[in-house]
């Protein structure tokens, strides 16, 4: 009976303790040492340099504009997708998770050729001016990371916002109604209350996403604009240790706020009033001309910006600007194993985030148990360490894993493994959270049925709870295998050129502008990106904004 | 000034093809009168129609002779109390109840005179800055009442008010309800699928069934002459009965049901189907064979104030009686499920319809 229990602790614990280990010593052997021993610029003179007042507040302004436009764009979505009555509503909503694990270097490729030179929105605009050279270019600076970044946080706004929206019960608008609000009076003091800690949690979520966004800014800035990432990156490849480590602190204290603000306003959205199944919904026929007039502009909008850039991944793959024509050089390098081909990267992306997947699985389940466990300091000990991995800097990480794992255990000439643990931690609060939302959705009358027919312990949990969490563990999995299959900073920075996944290959091919070869494995990526929805729909029916 | 509220032929089909109405019902100038009716009989409907939620496909609406089809629900002079009372979540008490008044732009000084006014006539005063989240049942409904009734709306409409409310509550809260609309004379429209509640609250009661109004009246009139045999199974004590005409005499008809010939007082044609009800009070149990009575079983013996409530089980219906006598009670609730007889005088039982 003792040693059982012990043999349980130990299990539900163990995540924490690798997580301690793989994540948090790493990490913080890298800052401390860094900071301490004198190697490259020091602490002071890192937080005293315009340099890094630079990052930090190109990183939140840009960050503040991106938030800004998630959520002027995902507004009107929100309301839409609650109000609204259509078919095929939960595929849109399941769809809006796409985005979200596409992976950052994928989207760059499609913004290129949606936004950049000679992409659709350009040449369509050449074709209208006349011009033979390009006019419009979207997809590079400020506004190309913008709006890449609307593409990635729009739908996370919609989703949550009209979850919210949807938990606001009619008759509390009638009573508004007949108590003489106007509609702007409606809007003003019942809905924006009520939507408020939706609205917040999203726009935090999305200001930590933008913040610490490094693919994105580095392939569609140019170089000349860098966030705090981008100068950590900088830093470790010139060898700066104290500049990175100094940087790597600024940064977590900054998303430790955001996410702890995120954590906190997680406590008062869950002030439901109605139950959902009585939404104030209009029919599609229903609405006014100038209303169905707007709807549609804005439908047609958002298509151009979160599907445009999907779709025209398909052209990147098989138009070459450089030489202007269509090509399937880009799949046939794809099966090349030679030097440069894509078929390593392939064979790296799939056997890495495979094995990361069935270890943020692993991982996730104590951890969710721990979530479900009494007590305060469990739960909030799994909440942490579920969300620890968002908040910390991949390039960080990755340096720390090279650090603490790859250097000591004589790794160096092929350090796999680390890249293993690093898309390991950066899965885990997916597959975490969606095990802990199965375990939730579990009916306790059930288990204690199955304690009344005298099931052991062991046997509860493998007949009766294990195939009840199943659709949950299946959705968790493929999240994680999105997110890790899409990782790319820390993979870049940890592999050795037999290493390189498809993410990096596609960052590379970018640079040496080959650029049907990246848009052929970017395909790829979207194709597993497209299975990963459809199998989350298949299992999850309407509720998969729920592990965001 | 207050309202005549007339609907005329009201009607409202839904996509799915269920519909609601023609509904015809007249409310006089500060009266009460309740729709009563099982769930999904179109209480909500109806009610949702005079709100102006629901546009009637045919049929008018008036209001002291004002057509108000196109007139929006928030300029109708309507006070309204939902069924899951919507309380502002994000507002205090006081908050909610000045809602209305500051939509209309009332000064400072006057939107607090009237909530206290209101809180006082409904003894909410002592809670006017609690989060809707720190107020009980009973209360929030209390509130929901004086923010219905804030700006002085001409009538007044409440949709099961106290249906989540325990008994107790629901008593005093209906004697509340009626006190306040009595005193301030507002044309009121009650939605309640509770009998007890309707009774207690109306001028007039319209039974509904299957979308449609069966029978308008006081609650005695439906309670004494129910038109059909739903309205006395819903209204009445369920004591209903049904046979054939066996015979007819000069003053009364035989009625044959399946295992006993009644005499009921009226006129029907011999042969023809009938039913009639009898009030609990009027059903005498005897314990021992007369002659004079039909066979039953006791099913249930329920002590009420000042007498028993006894049901019976009369060839598979049940029938209800009232027993006064404490020795018979005694003696039926000693005996258990026990057979005995039970008769009524025939000028008592209701012929229906
Ligand atoms: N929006 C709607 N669409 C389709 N049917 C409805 C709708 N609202 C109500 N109904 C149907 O109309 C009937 C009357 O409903 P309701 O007025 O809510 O009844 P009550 O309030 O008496 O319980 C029911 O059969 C209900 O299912
Ligand atoms: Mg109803």
């Amino acid at each position: 009976m003792k040693s059982q229990n012990v043999l349980a602790h130990l299990i539900l614990y163990s995540p924490v303790v690798l997580l301690a280990c793989f994540l948090i010593y790493p990490v913080s052997a890298v800052i401390i040492r860094g900071i301490v021993s004198g190697l490259g610029t020091s602490i002071t003179n890192v937080l005293s340099s315009p340099v890094t007042l630079n990052a930090v507040s190109f990183s939140a302004y840009q960050a503040a504009i991106s938030t800004l436009a998630a959520v002027v764009l995902g507004l009107p979505g929100a309301y839409l997708l609650a109000r609204l009555r259509f078919g095929g509503k939960s595929v849109v909503r399941a769809a809006m998770v796409i985005p979200f694990v596409l992976p950052p270097i994928v989207v760059v490729v499609g913004f290129l050729q949606m936004f950049g030179p000679y992409g659709f929105v350009d040449s369509f605009v050449m074709a209208i001016t006349g011009s033979n050279t390009s006019v419009v270019n979207l997809a590079s600076g400020i506004t190309g990371i913008v709006l890449a970044h609307a593409f990635y946080n729009a739908p996370l706004v919609i989703l949550m916002v009209s979850a919210s929206l949807e938990r606001l019960s009619p008759d509390i608008e009638e009573s508004a109604e007949i108590l003489g609000a106007s509609s702007i009076q409606k809007l003003r003091r019942i809905i924006l209350p009520h939507i408020l800690p939706a609205l917040l949690a999203s726009a935090i979520l999305t200001y930590l996403f933008c913040f610490t966004s490094f693919p994105i800014v580095l392939a569609l800035g140019g170089g000349a604009y860098s966030t705090l990432e981008v100068r950590i990156w900088i830093a470790f490849r010139i060898f700066d240790y104290g500049a990175a480590s100094s940087l790597a602190l600024v940064q977590i204290l900054i998303t430790i706020a955001l996410a702890f603000s995120y954590y906190r306003l997680g406590g008062s959205r869950n002030y439901t009033i109605a139950p959902t199944s009585r939404i104030k919904q209009v029919g599609i026929d229903e609405i006014g001309g100038r209303h169905a007039l707007l709807a549609v502009l804005y439908v047609v909008l958002l298509l151009v910006l979160v599907a445009g850039p999907i779709v025209a991944i398909v052209r990147a793959a098989v138009y070459d600007p450089v030489t202007e024509v269509y090509t399937w050089a880009g799949f046939a390098s794809l099966l090349s194993a030679g030097l440069g081909g894509g078929l390593i990267p392939l064979v790296n992306s799939v056997f890495y985030a495979g094995t990361s997947t069935v270890l943020a699985v692993v991982l996730g389940l104590p951890l969710a148990y721990l979530h479900r466990r009494p007590g305060f300091t469990s739960s909030t000990l799994s909440s942490l360490t579920a969300f620890l991995p968002l908040g910390v800097s991949a390039i960080t990480l990755a340096y720390g894993l090279m650090l603490c794992v790859v250097v000591p255990l004589g790794l160096s000439v092929n350090p796999w493994p680390a890249i293993v643990l690093a898309q390991t931690m950066i899965g885990l609060p997916f597959s975490a959270r969606s095990i802990e939302i199965a375990l939730r959705n579990i009916d306790p009358a059930l288990l204690d049925q199955a304690d009344l027919l005298g099931a052991s312990r062991l046997q509860k949990l493998f007949f009766v709870e294990l195939p009840l969490l199943a659709p949950g563990i299946l959705v968790g999995a493929v999240f994680a295998f999105a997110m890790a299959i899409g990782e790319m900073s820390a993979t870049y920075f940890i592999a050795l050129p037999q290493n390189f996944t498809l993410t990096v290959a596609i960052y590379q091919d970018l640079g040496v502008r080959k650029f049907v070869e990246a848009g052929a494995a970017a395909l790829v990526l979207v194709a597993v990106c497209l299975i990963a929805f459809l199998v989350i729909d298949k299992v999850t029916g309407k509720q998969s904004g729920g592990v965001l | 000034m207050t309202v005549r509220i007339e609907l005329r032929g009201l009607r409202k089909e839904f996509k799915d093809g269920t519909h609601v109405g023609p509904i015809d019902l007249t409310i006089e100038k500060g009266e009460l009168v309740t729709l009563l009716g099982p769930s999904g009989s179109g209480k909500t409907t109806t009610l949702r129609m005079v709100a102006g939620f629901i546009q009637p496909q045919s049929g008018s609406l008036t209001f002291n002779g004002r057509d108000m089809t196109n007139v929006a629900p928030r300029e109708r002079g309507i006070g309204m109390v939902f069924q899951s009372i919507a309380l502002f979540p994000n507002m205090n008490v006081f908050q909610n109840i000045s809602f209305g008044l500051d939509m209309e732009h009332w000064d400072r000084t006057q939107v607090t005179e009237r909530v206290e006014e209101l809180s006082r006539m409904l003894g909410i005063h002592g809670l006017l800055y609690r989060p809707i989240s720190e107020v009980s049942g009973g209360e929030a409904q209390r509130v929901a009442l004086a923010r219905a009734l804030a700006r002085k709306p001409q009538v007044l409409l409440l949709d099961e008010p106290l249906s989540s409310l325990d008994p107790q509550l629901r008593d005093r809260l209906q004697m509340e309800i009626r006190k306040v609309q009595r005193s301030l004379g507002i044309t009121t429209l009650y939605v309640t699928h509770n009998q007890a509640e309707a009774f207690a609250v109306s001028d007039k009661v319209a039974v509904m069934n299957d979308g449609v109004i069966i029978q308008t009246g006081t609650p005695e009139e439906l309670y004494e002459n129910p038109n059909s045999e739903f309205v006395a199974r819903f209204v009445g004590s369920g004591n209903v009965f049904s046979g054939v005409v066996e015979e007819v005499r000069s003053d009364s008809i035989l009625v044959r049901t399946d295992s006993y010939i009644f005499k009921v007082s009226g006129h029907r044609l011999a042969g023809s189907q009938v039913f009639f009800t009898v009030r609990p009070e009027d059903v005498r149990i005897e314990l021992a064979e007369s002659g004079m009575g039909a066979a039953a079983t006791v099913q249930s013996v329920t002590p009420q104030v000042g007498s028993s409530r006894v049901v019976l089980d009369f060839d598979g219906n049940q029938v209800v009686s009232v027993v006064t006598d404490a020795t018979m009670t005694s003696q039926l609730r000693k005996n258990g499920t026990s057979r005995v007889w039970f008769r009524f005088e025939p000028e008592l039982a209701v012929l229906i319809g």
